[in-house]
């Protein structure tokens, strides 16, 4: 196991890609060696028992974490935040279950913010949804490869997923807290600027939203507002979680016009909507599912706002220098966006 | 083992990586990847911009080794950057573009299938094999031969998750259609890829309509938005309906053709909507290649402007949800052809 291959039929990549034990892609093999010295990224013992993997409920321990963070390509500092962030995913408010075996498409989105991520080099500026950057690629993907293989959350197998998503890869990210107008989507909830601290949210990959039109923030927000809503959004019909990532010059925008990060949060959830009327042409509208969101199913005129409790938006400052917003839809099954401090 | 030169650490370190690890490209792992054509290796088929390196059969194969590809992948990587170097596509502009959009694959034809390339459950996530190496060996080439890099070539503001990779095939065992291939005048069995630029996909869920009326509402419905670029600009679209959505359809009496042709009519705005918010601009809307009247409150804008832009395909698993993706504004038009295997 020097890392050369002998012939073929035991190449190493191969043994991982025909075990079915990656996401399709090549892992780094967890030799003993590679494991010990990931492990350093962390002073908790290997055998302490973080939880339970749904649906097969296999254990993730701290070595087995660790294990999967090293096959996604971790470095061993990148560690905690892969332990921080499966301990927040468990709590049953975020309905790891549900997800893992849905028919929709969603996949559990970190936004990790303080000063951690910052020494990690977590990105957060140009190209943040995307490849590149190895921190966000390989800390994403380690949580999936546990999804998978502690989960059983494989399509067609434990997961009824129609399509998926390409979020299913990796989904992790920070703010551009350097070229934020605000503070963080932390700070606002409470933690310090100090703390290190993962949101995790249920999101389907961002839809883009462009605008190098408006000069003031009543026109951009009507546009971002509008991304925000379809008729066959699961935010429209059910309580949902929604990630809308502005960037840098966008939320410049806003800032020099006067509005604070609470201020665009408020006019989003105020603006982002669509009539009964509307809803009831197409899409997944239904009379009951209407009745449990406390919208009057027979007054047409009646706005349904996509956001029915002011926490399920969670709003951060990411991306390169441009004109573009990303809005990231939620998931119909119940799931509640996690959020708290993580240990270095 | 020693640390230092783990040959891991070796390719992240050097960014020659999307951030995931590779495959070492051993000479060895390299000739047998090369078993996957008969084609020449020095054979070159073109240059990858913005940084113009040449893309030969060879480096195609080094690409491919490092992505995590088998041989008999080989054929489609070829043959897709082959399509995707094609002056309609435009690689050029996507490579440096703020917006964020993806060369999608889509592959028809016998040899897919072979290769177990999948358009069921979860065919735009993780788990397949074929499918994500594929995409991914286009990708590792587009920054390490193109250069198409955040943050250095590439002004992109957020990318996309559909950058890691962007290959998938139709679900032609539970199609009432016939493929988008052979609606473009290919026979069955020939080896196709479509290839379009655009965003990661958008759900449109629907366990309420019967009919196709509803149902097409509703997936136009998500062929819009004030900030989409298909609103602003000639554009393409990927709609991939369910097998169960175009189900729907097929009993209703529509065609694959009629299911395009409804979409193409009924998706867009009207131009008072789009003022209101977005990247309108009066110029972009004279520059339509159809006649459009922006100073016309009441004007309907469609979002698909020629139905070649449209491309309709079944995939997915069962289950009532259908996959919209938007398009880029810079003069990208999706290529397909037959490839070699």
């Amino acid at each position: 196991m020097q890392g050369r291959i002998v012939d073929n039929t035991v190449d190493e990549f191969e043994f991982f890609l025909e075990k079915e034990w990656s996401d399709g892609f090549p892992v780094v093999t967890p030799t003993e060696a590679r494991v010990a010295r990931i492990l350093t990224g962390t002073s908790r013992d290997p055998e302490e028992v973080v939880g339970n993997i749904p649906p097969a409920m296999a254990p993730a321990t701290v070595r087995t974490v660790a294990i999967h963070a090293l096959m996604a390509g971790c470095k061993p500092e990148y560690l905690p935040v892969v332990l921080g962030a499966i301990k927040l995913m468990l709590g049953e408010e975020f309905n790891l279950n549900g997800v893992q075996g849905t028919m929709h498409g969603v996949a559990p989105l970190m936004v990790v913010n303080g000063p951690y991520a910052q020494q990690i080099g977590l990105h957060g500026g140009n190209g943040c949804f995307g490849p590149g950057f190895r921190a966000n690629a390989s800390i994403g993907r380690a949580i999936r490869l546990m999804l998978l293989n502690l989960g059983g959350g494989i399509a067609g197998v434990g997961s009824a997923t129609v399509f998926s998503s390409p979020l299913r890869y990796t989904a992790c990210l920070a703010e551009n807290t350097e070229r934020s107008p605000w503070e963080t989507i932390a700070v606002s909830r409470g933690y310090q600027p100090g703390d290190n601290v993962i949101t995790c949210a249920m999101v389907e990959s961002p839809r883009l939203c462009y605008d190098d039109v408006s000069e003031e923030p009543e026109r951009l927000l009507t546009g971002i507002a509008d991304s925000m809503a379809a008729l066959s959004s699961w935010n429209m019909h059910v309580r949902s979680d929604m990630m809308v990532a502005m960037s840098p010059e966008q939320a410049t925008l806003c800032a020099k016009a006067g509005l604070s990060r609470g201020d665009v949060h408020r006019k989003l959830r105020e603006t982002a909507g669509r009539t009964v009327r509307d809803l009831k042409r197409g899409g997944n509208w239904r009379r009951e599912r209407a009745l449990k969101i406390n919208v009057d199913p027979d007054n047409d005129d009646a706005f349904v706002p996509t956001i029915k409790d002011e926490r399920d938006l969670h709003l951060i400052v990411a991306g390169g220098w441009g004109p573009l917003t990303a809005v990231c839809h939620g998931w119909g099954g119940g799931s509640r966006a996690v959020h708290g401090t993580y240990v270095v | 083992m020693t640390m230092k030169v783990d040959e891991f650490e070796f390719f992240l370190t050097k960014e020659w990586s999307d951030g995931l690890p590779v495959v070492t490209p051993t000479e060895e792992r390299v000739a047998h990847m090369l078993t996957g054509t008969r084609r020449d290796p020095g054979e070159v088929l073109g240059k990858v911009p913005p940084m113009l390196e040449p893309a030969t059969v060879r480096t195609v194969a080094i690409h491919a080794v490092m992505a995590g590809c088998l041989p008999a992948y080989l054929p489609v990587v070829l043959g897709g950057l082959q399509l995707m170097l094609r002056e309609e596509f435009n690689m050029n502009g996507v490579q440096g573009t703020m917006h964020g959009v993806a060369p999608l694959m889509i592959v028809n034809g016998p040899h897919a299938r072979k290769i177990g390339l999948h358009g069921g459950n979860g065919c735009f996530g993780p788990g397949f094999r074929a499918n994500a190496t594929i995409g991914r060996a286009i990708r590792l080439m587009m920054m390490n031969l193109g250069g198409g890099i955040a943050g250095l070539a590439s002004a992109t503001i957020f990318a996309t998750p559909l950058r890691y990779t962007a290959c998938l095939t139709e679900n032609l065992d539970r199609s009432p259609w016939e493929s988008l291939a052979v609606s473009k005048g290919y026979a069955p069995d020939d080896d196709v890829i479509t290839c379009v630029m655009v965003e990661s996909p958008r759900l449109c869920f629907d366990d309420v309509s019967q009919e196709p009326d509803r149902l097409l509402t509703g997936v136009a419905d998500s062929m819009t938005a004030m900030g989409s670029w298909n609103m602003h600009a000639r554009s393409d679209m990927v709609v991939a309906m369910g097998p169960q959505h175009a189900e729907i359809c097929a009993k209703g009496g529509l065609s694959r053709a009629d299911v395009h042709r409804r979409l193409c009519e009924q998706a867009g705005r009207k131009v008072r909507d789009l003022k209101g918010g977005g990247n309108w601009r009066r110029e972009r809307a004279l520059a339509f290649p159809i006649k459009v009247d922006p100073d016309n409150d009441d004007f309907f804008i469609p979002a698909i402007k020629d139905p070649k832009d449209l491309q309709l395909i079944v995939a997915g698993g069962w289950g009532p949800c259908t996959a919209i993706c938007h398009g880029w504004s810079g003069g990208s038009q999706a290529v397909h052809g037959r490839y070699e295997i």
